[in-house]
């Protein structure tokens, strides 16, 4: 557990550092300082991230709160009667969200802005929904799961039933009651349905059969299977939850409680009824909402929709309060502008007209942010990205040519690849430093987790590349380079994605760091698409991609690289295996038995049971080297600015998986006056 | 005459279908389609996440899952009844979308234009009446300058000393306080600051090269017999110039109109992208980058038919201006 928080630690010091000297020219000082603070903050807020209900804060804390306050926004709203008084409008079982600096003022509009149309809809509230998030407040603490739309929720011993707790008197964005019923309608009426879209259910919601009501405010969801990794997954789908189906907005849609849906589901310009329910929702969930009008359990909603910009207004009916009694959110829009450049966003940065920056700025630019710290009056911080390897590299052990094919399943080939990689140098030539070199492993938090498995092979060691590359009779040929058996010469494309930056300037290095080796080695970056449809054709030499998803609670995610070969190591073995034999090529025995005992992992109820396996799985992985890593916890730069409150400093950035903002709370967000 | 324009239009018809066949398939060529964008923007990179039958069923919500040729009729069809489409990506139509964004883009192009047609024909006949002269030289020095420039650097650059000297950061045309507001006088002002930039940093490419043509040929002009007859004649040097060689000089500025029209509507995209300006030019990038199939092909085809009435135009100008021209047509259909 400490490991990982004292390297992460480490590297955040040496960011505070690195900026402190930028700032004031002198290194030591500013560190002292800013750690000084840091701890502070820490020492006076507590590690408490949340209560899940107000009587829980009560019981904890012998705080009472009588009175809830709202934003003036909403005030003046009530005031001319278009809306309940805040207290009919919370729950009686609301949040009450720790804050991480103070009580915050309410109102401003949040301005952050995004490259493309990718992420406008999304960011920064993409995710910020769901049953249950992660608190991810400190770098040391990115495992713990916390309740949030529900107050929470308990699995059966056998992991196969899971009850969820509704919060009374929880309300939709147009101040209809969110009950059981809604849940039930999410599944008896929809995710359960034969005409739901096909296999969402399978693959988000696991082996479901059946959902149950207890009462107004409890649910119970039963599944044929064990399903232990449920909250890992409710975390991770988190913004497409499938429990926020608004009944009372949705079913004149349905064809159960409407015979004519499919008559108005043509009218509003949908093929059928299913298409109509399926799109309202956005798909499934909440990243892609066609109808803006169908009520919501996000903290904001959309306002405005443009192609410059996108604008989302509080929920008047939020959930969660803070300390004080005050309903938040504290903010009262938040505004995503579209820009169609990177340097556009970089001067929009530095000229300090964003609250906040993260998704598209890229960590070589890191000094241009540090130096416009105090004309633009923000701040920039380092987060270290959530995941074990900024890159991996996975030699296909399928490859089309055999004689290649042979050359890349022996694993001595495999350990050369990986001793040949300089990475200390990657993550100074990089990364400032502030990344830390390791094998592609999963985090050390994890309570399966092995020291050696970020370590094996991870040394520099030419030499021993060398004589590994010798031994398996690659000898050199004229230019240098080595020859397969057959004479010809042993050539590797390393097929990076433009669009991922960071995996081009990695590639580049180990390009000539396998080069030094004899290996001759073409880094070439392609169109995204392309790339991922030469790995599916299995007309790729090495794949390369992130090993994100490396902590606990998603690292039981059938996803996961290692064990599901998602990291491209062996497609047609995988394929077999998924398949039951039907397609792809038999693997060997051993690789049999490891995916087998990888979909054990999945359904094993008792922990330390799924413990040990895990321990057997990536033992495997490590001693095989299937994925061959770079540098983990690469540092992301976060712009914010001075206005913004409540901003943690020190956490992990997951900003390029499916949660941006999200465990960073923006609910407590505020603009200083 | 009227056949003359009948042939014409009849020739543009032909030539309009060819374009939206050659345009389609270029757009459908690269790998991927708009779903693959798509699912990557939800954090979907891993093929785990979905199965076939999923992909499947989200391809048919877009109608993805026809072939290419039969997504090139269904959008064919739709664009014969005045249908551009719907965006994939905005789920607005497209005509909403390019509607929204023409306002500015037809200002911002209109000014520029202007602006360049302003300073260059002017500087160009300069030039060539005071060829080799101190004024020709600097003219000839700013020219290439702004010609050899990349129109997208001078913009950085621009965006850059707007920051850094004068603290006023151009990251498009309004500021960010206004970004969201409706129209004021406030938000009118303050676009008219945003603006100049823009049409200079667009404008300078556009008049340096027009300077050169400009200055081409009239010099060629000024050296012919009848300029010198009409010299030895008497007529004044400012009626002999604006009278002749000039007219005939626009000549090739004339048949550049063509090229001018698409323009009005699409910007200049890089420009257009680096100065964040909400115009039309920067959604077709978006649209093809993403295989927004419909919107990149509509906006395609928006340009094309723009591009040959501007042909037309700038060839009924000719005609117009250039008595030469008229009675060649006249004689060969005699």
């Amino acid at each position: 557990m400490t490991g990982l928080r004292r390297l992460a630690c480490v590297a955040l010091a040496a960011g505070v550092a690195a900026a402190a000297a930028f700032a004031a020219g002198e290194g030591e000082e500013g560190a002292q300082t800013a750690g000084a603070a840091a701890e502070m903050m820490m020492a006076e807020h507590g590690d408490v991230w949340q209560w899940d209900t107000l009587a829980d804060y009560e019981r904890d804390t012998g705080n009472t709160i009588t009175s809830f306050s709202e934003a003036p926004m909403l005030a003046a709203m009530v005031q001319a009667g278009e809306l309940p008084p805040v207290a009919e409008r919370l729950p009686e079982e609301p949040l009450v969200l720790n804050v991480f600096e103070g009580i915050g003022t309410y109102g401003g509009t949040l301005k952050a802005a995004s490259i493309g149309t990718e992420y406008t809809e999304l960011t920064p509230i993409r995710g910020l929904v769901g049953t249950i998030q992660t608190a991810n407040r400190g770098p040391g603490n990115p495992i713990d799961i916390v309740p949030y739309i529900h107050k929470g929720w308990e699995m059966s011993d056998d992991q196969k039933t899971v009850t969820m707790y509704l919060r009374r008197g929880l309300k939709w964005s147009d101040g209809h009651p969110y009950t059981a019923d809604d849940v039930m309608f999410s599944f008896e009426d929809w995710l359960l349905i034969e005409e739901f879209p096909s296999g969402w259910r399978r693959n988000g919601w696991g082996p479901m059969s059946s959902a149950e009501r207890v009462d107004d405010y409890t649910v119970r969801l039963h599944y044929s299977d064990p399903f232990p990794t449920l909250p890992g997954w409710y975390e991770f789908w988190g913004g497409w939850h499938p429990h926020a189906y608004p009944k009372h907005y949705l079913s004149k849609y349905h064809a159960k409680y409407n015979e004519n849906a499919d008559a108005l589901a043509k009218e509003e310009g949908y093929d059928n009824w299913v298409q109509a329910v399926w799109q309202k929702r956005g798909g499934g969930g909440d990243f892609r909402v066609e109808d803006v009008n169908t009520p919501s359990l996000k903290p904001w909603n959309h306002e405005e929709i443009t192609t410059t910009y996108v604008l989302h207004v509080r929920n008047p009916y939020h959930f969660a309060i803070d300390p004080a009694g005050n309903q938040l959110p504290y903010l009262d829009r938040l505004r995503v502008e579209t820009v169609a450049d990177k340097q556009t966003l970089n001067l929009k940065v530095i000229s300090g007209e964003l609250s906040v920056a993260a998704i598209g700025l890229s960590t070589p630019d890191f000094p241009l942010f540090k130096e416009n710290e105090e004309a633009g009056n923000y701040e920039t911080l380092m987060w270290p990205r959530a995941a074990g390897a900024e890159s991996f590299y996975a030699f296909n052990l399928n490859h089309a040519d055999p004689v290649v094919r042979e050359i890349f399943q022996d694993v001595r080939f495999r350990q050369a690849m990986s001793l040949a990689i300089n990475r200390e140098e990657i993550n100074k030539v990089l990364f400032f430093g502030l990344a830390v070199p390791r094998q592609a492993a999963m985090d050390p938090e994890n309570s399966f987790y092995k020291e050696e498995w970020a370590t094996r092979y991870a040394e520099y060691d030419p030499d021993t590349a060398n004589r590994l590359l010798d031994e398996l009779g690659l000898q050199r040929g004229p230019d240098g380079f080595r020859l397969r058996p057959d004479g010809k010469v042993l050539d590797i494309q390393i097929p990076s994605p433009l669009e991922w930056p960071s995996h081009v300037a990695i590639s580049e290095l180990v390009a000539e760091y396998w080069q030094d080796v004899g290996i001759k080695t073409d880094p070439r970056s392609n169109n995204i698409d392309l790339v991922f449809e030469r790995v599916g054709a299995n007309d790729y030499d090495v794949a390369v991609w992130f090993l994100r998803r490396t902590n606990q609670s998603k690292g039981y995610l059938p996803s996961n690289k290692f064990t599901s070969s998602d990291g491209n190591y062996a497609f047609l073995w995988w394929n077999w295996h998924q398949s039951g034999g039907e397609q792809g090529e038999e693997p060997p025995d051993e690789f049999k038995e490891f995916f087998k005992l990888a979909d054990r992992w999945y359904i094993t109820a008792d922990l330390a049971e799924r413990d040990r396996i895990a321990t057997q799985l990536f033992d495997f992985a490590s001693e095989q080297v299937l994925l061959i890593g770079t540098v983990g916890y690469a540092p992301v730069p976060v712009v914010v600015s001075h206005e913004v409150g409540n901003f943690p400093r020190d956490t992990r950035f997951a900003g390029d998986d499916v949660q941006f903002f999200r465990d960073v709370k923006p609910d407590q967000w505020f603009l200083r006056q | 005459m009227t056949a003359y324009v009948v042939r014409r239009l009849f020739y543009m018809v032909i030539t309009l279908a060819l374009v939206s066949v050659v345009g389609f398939a270029i757009i459908a060529l690269p790998p991927g389609d708009f779903l693959s964008t798509y699912l990557r923007q939800l954090g979907i990179t891993d093929r785990n996440q979905l199965t076939e039958e999923e992909l499947q069923d989200i391809r048919e919500r877009f109608g993805l899952d026809k072939p290419d040729y039969m997504q090139y009729f269904v959008w064919a069809g739709n664009l014969l009844r005045g249908d551009l489409g719907e965006s994939y990506a905005f789920r607005i139509p497209v005509a909403e979308l390019v509607g929204a964004r023409l306002p500015l883009t037809v200002l911002v192009s209109v000014l520029t234009i202007g602006l360049t047609f302003l300073l260059a024909i002017p500087i160009g006949i300069y030039s060539a009446t005071h060829q080799y002269s101190f004024g020709d030289y600097t003219a000839t020095v700013f020219g290439f300058v702004g010609l050899a420039t990349p129109n997208f650097m001078l913009a950085l650059l621009l965006m850059w000393i707007s920051l850094a000297w004068f603290d006023f950061p151009i990251t498009g045309l309004f500021s960010s306080e206004y970004l969201d507001q409706p129209w004021s006088v406030a938000k009118f002002l303050d676009m008219m600051l945003h603006l100049p930039v823009a049409i200079v940093v667009v404008a300078t490419a556009g008049t340096a090269g027009l300077i050169r043509v400009m200055r081409g040929a009239m010099l060629d002009e000024l050296q012919k017999q009848y300029v010198i007859t009409a010299r030895s004649k008497g007529l004044t040097e400012r009626t002999l110039r604006f009278k002749y060689p000039v007219r005939i000089a626009l000549n090739p500025i004339v048949s550049d109109v063509g090229r001018l029209f698409p323009e009005i509507v699409s910007g200049t995209i890089i420009t257009a992208i680096v100065l964040n300006l909400p115009t039309v030019g920067p959604l077709l990038f978006r649209a093809l980058t993403m295989q927004d199939m419909q919107l990149a092909a509509s906006i395609v085809m928006v340009l094309s038919v723009l591009t040959i009435i501007g042909i037309f135009v700038s060839d009924l100008m000719l005609l117009w201006i250039d008595p030469r021209i008229r009675y060649e047509r006249e004689k060969s259909s005699a």
